[in-house]
């Protein structure tokens, strides 16, 4: 992610409010929200149907957030030298798109309970330096073209698996087993990075990622990299 | 890990990494205005005639930052909800959206505003701006609350007929629903409602006759066909206020307007003659 945020507050602060200090968070509310705001709505403002219950889901991530004593954001690990605000933002990107589907009744998403969720410390792991685009260049490497288009199509459009496979031209049910095989294989990719050392700086992989981005082309305003053909379906409003 | 981790990931990353989300975050932050940013993204684009005014609209409702006042409105929302309901995290969106006085007016003018400067930066010819609204003059703040009568006990295994936390309260697509929306206290003036059902991407008004009773609380009581609600999970989208106020489409329905209240729930509708 090349956007920068604004500063992160003190270590301390951000420590108080995620200890219960109520005026620590009031301060930590504040200066994050945009935040927050902004990753969420990245997700939202792709379906229309959505966006008029915008505040409403913000709420609902910012609940998540500090459900159980803020155990999603305990998972922050500063160690691993990247900015707070960066964790943040993934958090609840991940989190507005997770209930976004699950508003619109798209089935597919196993949206376990956070509290039980270890995928969050999993991501701290992943926003390691450079690790994501270097994890996206083998994507783009080892993933087929309906791979990609089902990747795009799922997890960037908001499109169900359904819609996924009209479009396709494939049976529903090839659809959903080739997502479940698309799972484990980017789950297998991003262990597999994991294990090795990340490299600093490599400046090849950024040319590679922005050779593949370019490849992909910007089908959407927000610089969507859906092919074309998989453009997000608008709302169907219907008056009867 | 489970298998959503990384997938979910590597999309959070794009997502966050694009060009356009860049522009998006200095608005968001108040570092751009939201003019501005439009115009960026607009820019930016190869073919600028690709970019779709309507998602330029949507971008801007999400992207300018609330007020001051909104957002500790917010704020404060999530702190009681939090010491209250440490036990259930999760802000249900069948719960109504309850915003009200001067912080939720300005909330609604903001929106126009950035409405109205996405049409001028589309350039439209002769696009007026909008009129901003006179909040008093149709100022809602009655705390409707939703009552559903008439479920079907057949369909929820027996004669009991409180549902169970979990379980969408069920019609029998043969049967009626009745709603009753209340307030909190007696409404004067004029109050209308118009009622949208929500499935997946699609969003169908449905023709109600209402009754409103002089104290403002209005009931609802259709045969669930008459409606054309169909078997599955509907979510009910009730916009109860000022006559005038309260728009007929779904596109115009914004949280926090002053001029009504927005109450939600979600049904399911079921056959028992299939069943049976």
């Amino acid at each position: 992610m090349s956007n920068e945020g604004p500063k992160d507050l003190p270590r301390e602060a951000i420590d108080r409010a995620l200890d219960g200090d109520a005026a620590a968070f009031r301060r930590f509310y504040h200066h994050y929200d945009p935040t927050v705001r902004w990753a969420v709505g990245l997700r939202v403002y792709r379906w229309p149907l959505l966006v008029p219950l915008f505040d409403d889901i913000v709420q609902e991530v910012w609940a998540r957030l500090v459900h159980h004593d803020c155990k999603v954001l305990r998972y922050y690990d500063r160690d691993r030298d990247v900015p707070f605000s960066r964790f943040l933002a993934f958090v609840s990107t991940r989190l507005g798109w997770r209930l976004g589907k699950r508003h619109l009744k798209h089935p597919e998403p196993e949206l376990f309970d956070v509290a039980d969720d270890d995928d969050w410390g999993f991501l701290m792991r992943m926003l390691h330096q450079d690790f994501l685009e270097r994890l996206m260049t083998l994507v783009r490497e080892r993933l087929g073209d309906k791979d990609v288009a089902l990747f795009e199509g799922f997890y960037l459009e908001g499109q169900t698996i359904r819609e996924i496979a009209v479009r396709l031209g494939i049976p529903e049910n090839t659809a959903y087993q080739r997502h479940g095989r698309l799972r484990h294989k980017l789950s297998a990719l991003a262990e597999e990075l994991l294990g090795q050392r990340p490299s600093s700086g490599a400046p090849e992989l950024v040319a590679t990622l922005l050779a593949m981005v370019s490849l992909l082309g910007h089908g959407g305003l927000g610089g969507s990299l859906a092919p074309a053909g998989l453009e997000t379906p608008g709302v169907e409003v219907a008056h009867e | 890990m489970s298998e959503h981790g990384a997938p979910e990931t590597i999309a959070a990353h794009m997502v966050l990494s694009e060009s356009a989300a860049e522009v998006w975050r200095r608005v968001a932050h108040g570092e751009l205005t939201l003019e501005a940013g439009v115009a960026r993204v607009i820019e930016a684009r190869a073919d600028p005639g690709g970019v779709e005014r309507a998602e330029l609209e949507r971008a801007g409702q999400v992207f300018a930052p609330p007020t001051a006042e909104r957002r500790e409105e917010l704020l404060e929302a999530l702190l009681k909800r939090h010491r209250g309901q440490e036990r259930e995290a999760v802000v249900s969106l069948a719960e109504r959206a309850k915003t009200k006085g001067a912080s939720a007016s300005k909330g609604w003018i903001v929106g126009l505003l950035a409405a109205a400067a996405v049409l001028v930066l589309w350039g439209l010819p002769g696009a007026p701006p909008p009129e901003p609204p006179e909040p008093q003059q149709h100022a809602l703040a009655a705390g409707y609350e939703l009552e559903l009568a008439g479920m079907s006990r057949e369909v929820r295994g027996g004669p009991d007929p409180e549902p169970q936390p979990d379980e969408l309260p069920r019609f029998d697509v043969d049967g009626k629903i009745r709603v009753d929306l209340v307030p909190d206290d007696d409404v004067e003036g004029s109050i209308t409602v118009v009622v949208f059902a929500l499935q997946g991407t699609k969003a169908v008004r449905l023709e109600v006759e209402p009754r409103v009773h002089p104290s403002g609380t209005v009931d609802i009581d259709m045969p669930v066909r008459a409606l054309g609600l169909s078997e599955g999970e509907w979510e009910l989208v009730f916009a109860v206020g000022r006559s005038g106020a309260v728009p007929s489409t779904w596109e115009e329905i914004s949280v926090g307007a002053p001029g009504y209240e927005l109450v939600r729930t979600r049904v399911e509708i079921v056959s028992t003659r299939k069943r049976g």
